[in-house]
């Protein structure tokens, strides 16, 4: 019984905790299945800077004369060169999503960008991870992703302790309940066969 | 009330539990490289063909009905050669096919990728956009479950409102909760 009343406060407590990250992860599911990309928006600049440095520079340089804030300082997994002597820089943050191109040869700079929605904004900040974040990359996107991991734990935990306090109940199990667990789990499994 | 409400938060519960479990496992998994198994299992097959179209819709058509390939197509390319290359994909199964129309050759490399990685895939994918119908139903599958997880937040919300000893710590809970992520949001949103 002591053991019954433990479960339902961690049940409880982590619940109320995750209220908004549950909320945000409905909102991004919905808005990933339904919500279309908004149009592209262009913009111009001319690169200050020397154009014969390596790519990674060449990158690092563009941020720091175009950057946006949260915009995350260039990895060589987002740099490419596709069309030689055409730098894209492909840049993500809370606002949207940036394509940068720089043409290494005269120094023109051509930008791409995807603004997010509110949608896409939900989308975004629950992909957010606390051992891909770093305080030196931002202290407030460090904090949200530490809200983000505690919330993907609070996800786990709360089916399980629900279901716990469910099976330790005393009087009979609803057979409605019941169905409805095993008829979601054969339609996961159904759909899990066909997909693979 | 209190029964209804408590009645709805558990049909919900139930109902969703073996999507949420998936859904954290490859949450887990994005989150934490090394739970990752990055390998492939890789399938080269060459077969000869008797007809070949540049038309990629009666390509795919043939590659599904004769060889069972089954996925969306991601790329396709014709070469200066006149051969045709191809990539197909469906969570978790790539497949890199070259059609050599000269000499009316099939090669399909199959690459099946590891049970995390198809977990991750069916989370990414949004699954409306799919060709195969098994897709387009987890699509729908997933967002009635994101309409129950709401519906869970809203009545665990109501069913805590009636638990008088956990009402003052849980306001706490919920207010620190609250602030804390409006802050953080704003600023990252608007800053």
């Amino acid at each position: 019984m002591r053991l019954n009343k433990i479960v339902r406060k961690i049940h409880t407590y982590i619940g109320l905790q995750a209220v908004v990250s549950l909320l945000l992860f409905s909102i991004a599911v919905i808005a990933v299945s339904i919500d279309t990309e908004k149009k592209a928006e262009f913009s111009y600049h001319q690169f200050e800077g020397d154009l014969s440095l390596k790519n990674i520079e060449l990158a690092k340089l563009l941020r720091k004369q175009i950057g946006l804030r949260f915009e995350p300082e260039p990895r060589e997994w987002m740099i490419s060169e596709e069309i030689k002597g055409n730098l894209v820089v492909r840049l993500k943050s809370p606002v949207g999503k940036r394509e940068v191109t720089l043409n290494k040869v005269n120094g023109n700079i051509e930008v791409k960008s995807w603004p997010f929605s509110v949608s896409h904004f939900a989308n975004h900040m629950h992909q957010e991870g606390f051992w891909r974040r770093k305080p030196s990359d931002s202290l407030w996107l460090w904090a949200w992703s530490l809200y983000i991991e505690f919330s993907i734990l609070a996800l786990f935990a709360l089916p399980v302790t629900g279901f716990y306090i469910w099976v330790s109940k005393k009087s009979p199990k609803e057979f409605w309940a019941l169905s409805s667990l095993l008829f979601s789990s054969a339609t996961m499994t159904v759909l899990w066969v066909l997909i693979r | 009330m209190y029964n209804i409400l408590r009645n709805i938060h558990l049909f919900f519960g139930l109902a969703i539990i073996p999507f949420l479990f998936i859904y954290v496992f490859s949450a887990l998994v994005f989150t934490l490289p090394f739970l990752s198994d990055k390998s492939v299992d890789k399938n080269n097959k060459t077969y000869e063909i008797s007809r070949f179209s540049y038309s990629t819709e009666e390509l795919i058509d043939m590659l599904e009905s004769e060889y069972g390939i089954r996925g969306d197509l991601r790329k396709s390319n014709v070469k200066e050669n006149g051969s045709v290359e191809l990539l197909i994909s469906r969570p978790g199964t790539y497949y890199v096919i070259s059609i050599d129309s000269q000499k009316m050759l099939l090669n399909i490399n199959k690459n099946t990728q590891s049970i995390e990685r198809f977990i991750n895939s069916l989370h990414t994918s949004s699954g409306f956009d799919s060709n195969n119908p098994a897709e387009r139903w987890w699509g729908v599958v997933v967002v009635l479950v994101a309409i129950m997880l709401v519906g869970i937040v809203v009545t665990g919300i109501a069913l805590w409102s009636y638990n008088r000893k956990d009402r003052r710590s849980g306001l706490l809970f919920l207010s620190i909760s609250i602030v804390y992520c409006t802050i953080v949001l704003f600023v990252l949103r608007f800053g």
